[in-house]
């Protein structure tokens, strides 16, 4: 028994070393995506010309990262890859703690970044940023902070990362349900609508002061939610076949 | 001693869609310490076949059952047992040596000596990352590795495909010298004359089912290979097809003359005239 643990543990390690191999190039890319989008929803919502060129690079900074998305879910898809030896638990285990992990750093420096960007913008006189790129910053820091991580869950840290782990978690979901390319735009359209229905429940509910006054709630219902995406995408993984390769 | 039985296959139906199976009550054993030569036309099921073997598919019906375990449970076991290099290699761009630190802890026999060894072979410089590599070079390198694994099991698909060749020769040669009785190999390929002198036992497949599944020694004991002249006449001739200058035929063995298989001709006989062929190797 106890040897056969050692064997698994040691098989994960090696799957999470082979991914974060193979995923590091391109999870950066996804992720640097996710700030082309985030640029794209800033635009949209306040139009001048400096945003509308931000919106113009954000657009083709996603459309050039996508190629290194597919190519990286190409690797997940390979024969050689899915034929590893190692166990569907295995594998889960080693997918999600590496995307929690990378996840997590990666929207920790973007957020540092764009607050970090609007600190230092703040500082400097508005004669000398006649473009307003400090007001930029302001704005993208708030998009961060607000629009996409829910900003009640956002105020704590345990609840940051809560919902991050949620968000990777369906990201993780997505892929397992929709290889390839379809789970990048089902995911994006998923957090785009995600976005739009917290403002529409500011706007119309009172659903987040009550989870801002009641944040264990919003605890539970985070973990729950992870709960059922863990479960869900540990259901798919064993599923996942070639079909559509050969 | 009799060779152990590997790889069973039971009444296996599969299809990409429910309407249309790619295999039908399909069955297959295949014993350790052949060549196996998995041959058919394109579209007829090979890599599908592979696949399920490897148990990357799952069949609709029936059981594919690896050293009496079922591949469809993917234990990390039987994996660890069994190697495929699929038709199209999808590689980091990491060197070879990289690579192997990545991939090889998850196979127990892995050797590191004869991967680098076999790459030496094959004039393949370890030191230079994948995505510099040709097609055939990525090959040759993903060949030597599938080698150095040493599982019981490799399944080749399309293995040939983007080799120049001398590259073929020498893949001929790498599987010949790393054959051992405890090893099955499995090459899928259209491309016969690339392997004719590499094969042990034939598996022709076509639409759905197994045409054919004979040792080349038994073939080669009921059936004659010979290129005749033009105006040359032999009699009973099971199959006769015109070639450059003459005619290539097939005829029954009964004078317990050995000739060299002829794969093209025969794979095409088996395709064309099955019942015949069928006969001939039965009587």
């Amino acid at each position: 028994m106890e040897k056969t643990l050692s064997f698994s543990l040691q098989r994960t390690w090696w799957l999470l070393r082979l991914n974060g191999r193979l995923s590091k190039a391109w999870e950066v890319y996804w992720w640097l995506a996710m700030v082309g989008l985030a640029l794209c929803l800033a635009a949209f919502r306040k139009q001048d010309e400096m945003q509308t060129l931000c919106l113009m690079v954000a657009g083709l900074t996603i459309f050039y990262r996508l190629f290194f998305f597919y190519y990286g879910l190409k690797f997940q898809t390979n024969a050689s890859y899915l034929n590893l030896p190692v166990s569907k638990l295995e594998r889960f285990v080693s997918q999600l703690m590496l995307t929690l992990v990378l996840g997590a750093v990666y929207a920790c420096l973007l957020v540092l970044f764009f607050v970090g960007a609007r600190n230092v913008f703040a500082l400097i006189s508005p004669e000398y940023d006649p473009l307003g790129i400090g007001d930029m910053f302001q704005w993208w820091a708030t998009v961060f902070t607000e629009l996409i991580l829910p900003n009640d869950l956002y105020n704590s840290m345990g609840g940051y990362f809560l919902a991050l782990g949620c968000l990777t978690t369906f990201w993780l979901a997505l892929v397992c349900l929709f290889p390839r390319m379809l789970a990048f735009w089902v995911f994006m359209a998923c957090l785009y609508l995600w976005a739009d229905l917290r403002i529409w429940l500011i706007v119309h509910t009172n659903v987040f002061d009550f989870f801002k006054a009641n944040e264990w709630c919003a605890v539970c219902m985070h973990l729950a939610l992870t709960a059922f995406f863990l479960w869900f995408a540990y259901r798919r993984f064993g599923r996942i076949t070639l079909k559509k390769q050969i | 001693m009799r060779p152990m039985t590997m790889l069973e296959m039971n009444h296996v139906t599969f299809g990409y869609k429910r309407s249309v199976n790619v295999l039908e009550d399909f069955s297959l054993s295949l014993e350790s310490g052949a060549v196996y030569g998995l041959l058919g036309k394109n579209g007829t099921g090979k890599s599908t076949l592979l696949y399920l073997l490897s148990g990357l598919l799952r069949a609709q019906q029936g059981s594919v059952f690896f050293k009496g375990k079922d591949v469809r449970r993917r234990l990390p076991e039987t994996l660890g047992d069994l190697f495929l290099l699929p038709e199209e290699l999808v590689l980091p761009n990491v060197t070879l040596k990289q690579y192997a630190k990545m991939y090889a802890p998850f196979y127990p026999y892995f050797s590191y000596e004869q991967f680098f060894r076999l790459l030496a072979e094959l004039d393949i410089d370890d030191a230079a990352k994948l995505h510099s590599f040709s097609m055939g070079q990525r090959k040759k390198a993903y060949i030597c590795f599938a080698i150095a694994t040493n599982v019981s099991l490799l399944l080749l698909d399309e293995p040939t495909n983007g080799l120049d060749i001398p590259s073929k020769s020498q893949f001929r040669k790498l599987i010949a010298s790393n054959m051992t009785d405890e090893r099955t190999i499995i090459i899928s390929t259209h491309q016969v004359r690339d392997l004719d002198s590499l094969l042990d036992h034939l598996l022709i497949i076509d639409g759905k089912h197994l045409l054919l599944n004979d040792s080349i020694t038994h073939i080669t004991e009921r059936l004659c290979f010979d290129e005749l002249r033009s105006g040359e006449q032999m009699d009973e001739p099971i199959v006769s097809t015109p070639s450059l200058g003459g005619y290539r035929v097939i005829s029954r063995n009964t004078s317990g003359r050995e000739t060299v298989i002829d794969l093209e001709t025969f794979f095409n006989a088996v395709l064309d005239n099955r019942e015949q062929i069928i006969n001939a190797l039965k009587d």
